[in-house]
């Protein structure tokens, strides 16, 4: 599965990307590169097990993962799960719905103490994306998601509506997109 | 799919989101800068550990990373057609996903060493230089890092690849068709 996106580049410019399955190639530089740079800090093991999840991507039919790729280079990843959740809003019915286990941008990508992130607009082509995959899925384009705290700004930007923080995910704010 | 009006207008409600992230007008008019902000974006309680290691790390960190990076953009388009040119078949992404893991080392260490042909490729990314450097001035720089060890370890997984595939095939089980 594939989809031509644009995204701009720290100095304005639009360019070429390209919203494709995760492979095994691209599932190496999440691992190699994007945490390789926590080899410098003195206790990464525990920032290291995201990845497993991502593996999982690639023998379990109900999670799909997803990249945003650039120059043959992972800028984005999202993973989404899409037989065992649903919705926290409707709760008549409680609908299926693609809940996103992870979505990540990679280190390059977020703006560091005194620099300007490499290119903008991975997340947002990533959630337009899911929502595209919950509408194929027949969800009506019903996506779920716990927001980081650093990440809340973004998702209230998008917009995406807010349900409040979730006890059973430490407290994280839980957002929904409704039907389409 | 499509015999229900409703999931299908979900769809193409969906594909016109998608398309709008392909479309330079429509992007300009609705920058991702306003909505991402700080590139921080990341969703799913199991990224928590990863997102505070990448807070920890100091903009030293940080800058040599997207050095090493913008190196890679530039090289990686070319290492993979170069392989392709080798046709390798089926084991071309065993060997391509073992040479992108040799030259990310070697990036790495030659980052480390201050060798001048790391920072002079991360300028031509930066400054928009990149056609300065031809694939073939680019494939005898690769030619040039790649060591005589990792030569002969691509042709190792890319054999392994091949006597994998072969051999997978003397455990099937194929039924004759039973004589009438």
């Amino acid at each position: 599965m594939q989809s031509p996106i644009q995204v701009k580049t720290g100095s304005g410019a639009l360019v070429p990307a390209l919203i494709c399955t995760m492979s095994q190639e691209h599932l190496l530089q999440i691992e190699a590169i994007w945490q390789g740079i926590l080899l410098t800090l003195q206790e990464p093991d525990k920032a290291w097990n995201w990845s497993y999840k991502l593996r999982l991507a690639t023998n379990e039919d109900r999670f799909e993962a997803y990249v945003v790729e650039i120059d043959g280079l992972a800028q984005g990843v999202i993973l989404i799960e899409t037989q065992w959740h649903r919705s926290q809003i409707d709760r008549s019915t409680r609908p299926r719905l693609v809940y996103v286990e992870y979505l990540s941008t990679a280190p390059w990508n977020r703006r560091g103490i005194e620099d300007s992130p490499d290119y903008v607009g991975i997340g947002r082509a990533l959630m337009g994306f899911s929502r595209r995959r919950s509408a194929e899925l027949g969800y009506d384009g019903r996506v779920g998601l716990h927001a980081l705290p650093t990440a809340e700004g973004f998702y209230y930007r998008l917009p995406m509506p807010n349900y409040g923080p979730d006890p059973e995910k430490d407290g994280l704010v839980y957002f929904e997109y409704s039907p389409l | 799919m499509m015999d229900n009006p409703r999931r299908a207008e979900q769809i193409a409600k969906a594909d016109q989101l998608m398309r709008q992230l392909n479309d330079p007008d429509w992007l300009r008019q609705n920058s991702a800068d306003e909505v991402e902000d700080d590139g921080w974006v990341d969703a799913g309680n199991g990224l928590q550990p990863y997102v505070a290691a990448l807070k920890r790390l100091s903009a030293e960190d940080m800058r040599k990373m997207k050095e090493q990076v913008r190196v890679l953009s530039i090289l990686l388009p070319v290492l993979r057609d170069w392989m392709v040119s080798w046709e390798l078949g089926a084991s071309f992404e065993a060997a391509y996903i073992e040479a992108q893991t040799l030259l990310f080392q070697h990036i790495q260490q030659a980052a480390t060493a201050q060798e001048g042909w790391v920072k002079e490729l991360a300028l031509a990314y930066e400054q928009g230089t990149r056609a300065d450097y031809p694939p073939a001035l680019l494939r005898k720089r690769l030619a040039d890092i790649l060591t005589q060890e990792n030569w002969q370890a691509l042709a190792k997984v890319a054999t392994q690849d091949m006597e994998k595939r072969i051999l997978q095939h003397a455990q099937t089980q194929v039924e004759l068709p039973t004589a009438v």
